[in-house]
């Protein structure tokens, strides 16, 4: 269902993603993971067709994106990282402008459903400046599900969710996973999306790091209590040792970056 | 599937996205899409135009509309009509002549237009729709008719005396505006494909090209007017000879595709030649939309073209290369030591400008270009011979750009910071120092300017030292006064950096009116002052009173600006100042 082999994406001067390579069948739930930066909105963006890969093969839900962009579109859906909706539409009318696009049969009786799963029912003639970040990140979701995507991506779904909502959205995910569609999360939260992954992908500098079964990353760490830290072991083995000099009033100061949690934070 | 058989991504020319055109049905769904955002924005205006927030604004809108319309119907419809003929060469010459300054803008610009100049949202959910790019060209063109046709409202007022026909009127000066548009957009996607070394080239061509517009503007109106005539004179037949170029056989050649509209804009009867101009000028439409779909899928491969060969040649930096790049960077040393030097009180401003400072330096080409012109037309009225206007007219000239050319031409201050204005907030940054941070450096440059135009004018004409003296700390001053008016204009009644549509363009109207208000007023209360100078002081002191209180009267406008300024910024509402985009 997701093919990616050696993608790599150049923006002006920086690569951003510097050859990722994995594939997904349907029915898989693969949790993207990396630091701020590490390229994951990129090979999302990338896989979803809006911006082209510098280099690479990659097929996605049948289609070839070198040459298949508009029926790839009609069976994938991407939610990004705080969707910007369009300021001058109320939910019923992103709802509805979405169904007739995809051409969904029954959209307004899916629309409520949705919206009733995602608890937004009441705000359904409200305009979407009316909402707040969390409402905005499930309409989006609500639209993503409208046309019954083959493959969803969606980047830090999580954030700025309330915890009824998280549970709502890793259940639909799970839900739309024995479905059949192939689902990519992308996100810090890897203690809340653990239970839904089968796959993960730790990215870090643009690199893949590591790809496989989630149990097959708890089982390389078997000292590690959870996956997050089975996580932080296989990025702490990386080679990010490097001394680096960073000026200061007073002259030089080497610091020493060892772990991918300093890396992160000093990034 | 293997992934042998999957093709590298080799090109974007056989992407399905650029072939051929949707069905019918997506156009109607699309333009269901801009019904409703209309309708929205509709009732979301008569909603804001009825809060007491924005009731100065509302008032100046109806009084403007008003008076617009009572001058369309009472004096201009008294004056005698102009040649249809001039018209239409004016009106398909004059588009040529904005084509060609976008164009100008275009190569100059250090921003490229991506994706049709479509917003995030339309971004992701029609970018990420099954959508064709013809039929977003389709609904970008869409959106462009509401303002067009207000656009075309306002000059068909204007116009209505000259031509027979005001419906054919209107139809020709609409498709004139569509066509301009979308041809202003394919310069702008072709801008966005071509290299560097190729956007070199473009800039000298386009340059050269306006410049000798420029020259033609020139050498016609020193060919009309009589030596030593007044300057006013020159400025009024500069106008005409503006109007002669466009007119001219050059011009003429490159405004065919505006060709039908404006014969179908000054015919003087309905028969088959307006209906066959009808006819060609509404096909130039689909004709120009096709066009921008063939040049923005050009200018998607041509980047992405050369996206390829810099990976091919090695020529980027990994994310690791650019955190080592940013751990290495030097600090500037001059900020630390300025922030170091500057007073206590004054550090925050100062560290505001520094953050403006980034910016300048950014577009210092554009700033420089868009300083030059203005340049040359103040200095223009010294080639007159008028020894005695010169100077004035040279003073005014400063004065016209520092209130209409420089506040457009330096959105570095709170005008472009509308997404930011959370993180402003949050800043512990006093009020009017974040006033002063945000104002300095476009004060400055204006001032930088002024000073340059002022010492060349000076050495030519030699005004004298208390001319000279109170002309630079006047208009000193109104460069203060005008950038502070403008951003608590901003502040007051904020608006989106990009922003279109009926409400800026009436904001630009009532701007522009206030602008020339307000100098026709300083004017006449400066030749007041003289007056009671001359009569009250005595003669022995007049010039140095006469100068003292227009400097004073003028910075103290200045300062109260910038109390205003301040107190718009105390009183911005995150939650009620922001617009929707």
């Amino acid at each position: 269902m997701i093919q990616v082999q050696d993608l790599r994406k150049l923006y002006d001067d920086h690569l951003a993603v510097d050859g990722v390579s994995f594939s997904l069948q349907p029915g898989q739930i693969c949790g993207m993971v990396g630091p701020n930066g590490a390229g994951k909105t990129t090979t999302l963006r990338c896989l979803a067709g809006l911006i082209p890969a510098t280099s690479g093969q990659l097929r996605v839900a049948e289609c070839d994106l070198s040459r298949d962009l508009l029926p790839l579109k009609k069976r994938l859906a991407y939610v990004p990282d705080d969707p910007p909706l369009f300021d001058d539409l109320t939910v019923r009318e992103h709802l509805e402008f979405i169904g007739r696009l995809y051409q969904v049969d029954d959209y307004q009786g899916k629309s409520i459903e949705l919206l009733k799963q995602f608890n937004l029912l009441d705000k359904f003639a409200a305009g979407a400046t009316t909402l707040s970040r969390g409402m905005r990140q499930k309409l989006a979701v609500c639209c993503a599900y409208l046309y019954d995507p083959q493959v969803l991506l969606l980047d830090e779904p999580l954030t700025g969710l309330d915890p009824p909502g998280i549970r709502t959205l890793l259940e639909s995910i799970l839900d739309l996973a024995d479905r059949g569609t192939t689902v990519i999360i992308s996100s810090h939260l890897l203690a809340m999306i653990e239970s839904v992954c089968t796959h993960l992908l730790v990215i870090t500098d643009g690199k893949r790091r590591f790809f496989g079964l989630a149990d097959e990353l708890r089982q390389k760490y078997p000292d590690a209590a959870s996956l997050e830290e089975a996580y932080f072991a296989a990025t702490g083995e990386l080679p990010l040792e490097e001394a680096v000099e960073v000026p200061v009033f007073d002259g030089p100061m080497t610091i020493s970056i060892t772990d991918f949690q300093t890396h992160e934070a000093l990034s | 599937m293997s992934m042998d058989s999957v093709r590298p991504a080799s090109s974007l020319s056989a992407s399905s996205l650029w072939a051929s055109w949707d069905r019918p049905i997506t156009h109607w769904d699309l333009g269901r899409l801009t019904a409703s955002r209309c309708g929205f924005r509709i009732k979301r205006m008569l909603k804001r135009i009825r809060s007491p927030r924005r009731l100065m604004a509302t008032s100046l809108a109806v009084a403007f509309f008003c008076l617009y319309l009572l001058n369309g119907v009472f004096i201009l419809s008294s004056r005698a009509p102009a040649d249809p003929e001039r018209l239409r060469l004016w009106l398909s010459g004059g588009m040529v002549l904005y084509a060609m300054y976008h164009g100008l803008r275009c190569v100059w610009s250090s921003q490229s237009v991506a994706d049709l100049e479509l917003t995030p949202a339309e971004d992701l959910w029609l970018g990420g729709a099954p959508v064709r790019r013809s039929s977003l060209a389709i609904y970008h063109v869409g959106s462009m008719v509401v303002p067009s046709m207000l656009k075309t409202a306002l000059l068909v007022v204007v116009l209505a005396m000259d031509v027979r026909h005001v419906s054919l009127l209107a139809v020709g000066v609409f498709c004139s505006l569509v066509l301009l548009e979308i041809i202003r957009l394919i310069i702008a996607r072709w801008s966005s494909g071509i290299d560097q070394r190729q956007r070199k080239w473009f800039r000298v061509a386009v340059t050269c090209v306006a410049g000798a517009a420029a020259i033609q503007v020139f050498t016609r109106m020193i060919a009309i007017t009589p030596m030593g005539s007044p300057t006013l004179v020159y400025l009024l037949n500069g106008v005409r000879a503006m109007g002669q170029t466009a007119a001219s056989e050059w011009v003429q050649w490159m405004s065919v595709p505006w060709l039908a509209s404006a014969n179908l804009a000054v015919h003087g009867s309905v028969g088959f030649i307006s209906v066959a101009n009808l006819m060609i000028a509404i096909g130039t439409l689909p004709l120009a939309i096709l066009l921008l779909v063939r040049v923005d899928r050009w200018s998607h491969e041509a980047v992405l073209k050369r996206e390829r060969n810099r990976l091919a040649a090695g020529e980027y930096i990994t994310q690791r290369d650019s955190w080592s790049e940013v751990a290495h960077a030097e600090p500037k040393r001059w900020r630390q030591l300025l922030v170091r030097l500057a007073p206590n009180r004054a550090g925050d401003a100062i560290a505001m400008m520094s953050r403006q400072w980034v910016s300048v330096v950014r577009y210092r080409g554009t700033i420089l270009f868009s300083f030059a012109l203005p340049t040359l037309l103040c200095l223009s009225p010294l080639a007159t011979g008028q020894e005695n206007e010169q100077w004035l007219f040279v003073v005014g000239g400063i004065a016209m750009c520092t209130m209409l050319l420089a506040p457009p031409a330096l959105r570095i201050d709170f005008r472009r910071d509308l997404k930011r204005m959370l993180l402003l907030r949050s800043l512990p940054v006093n009020p009017m120092s974040m006033v002063i941070g945000q104002l300095a450096l476009p004060v400055l440059i204006t001032w930088m300017y002024q000073w340059f135009t002022l010492a060349i004018a000076v050495i030519v004409v030699g005004p004298g030292l208390a001319q000279t003296l109170m002309w630079t700390s006047v208009l000193s001053a109104l460069a203060v006064f005008t950038f502070a008016v403008e951003n608590a204009m901003f502040l007051a009644y904020p608006h989106h950096e990009h922003a279109e549509g009926v409400a800026m363009m009436i904001r630009a109207k009532l701007t522009f009116l206030g602008k020339a208000t307000i100098i026709a007023l300083s004017v006449g209360m400066l030749v007041a002052w003289a007056v009671f100078c001359r009569s009250a002081v005595p003669s022995a002191i007049v010039t140095i009173v006469f100068v003292a209180g227009a400097m004073a009267a003028s910075w103290l406008a200045a300062i109260l600006a910038l109390f205003v300024a301040q107190v718009c910024w105390r009183r911005y509402d995150l939650c009620h100042d922001i617009p929707p985009s």
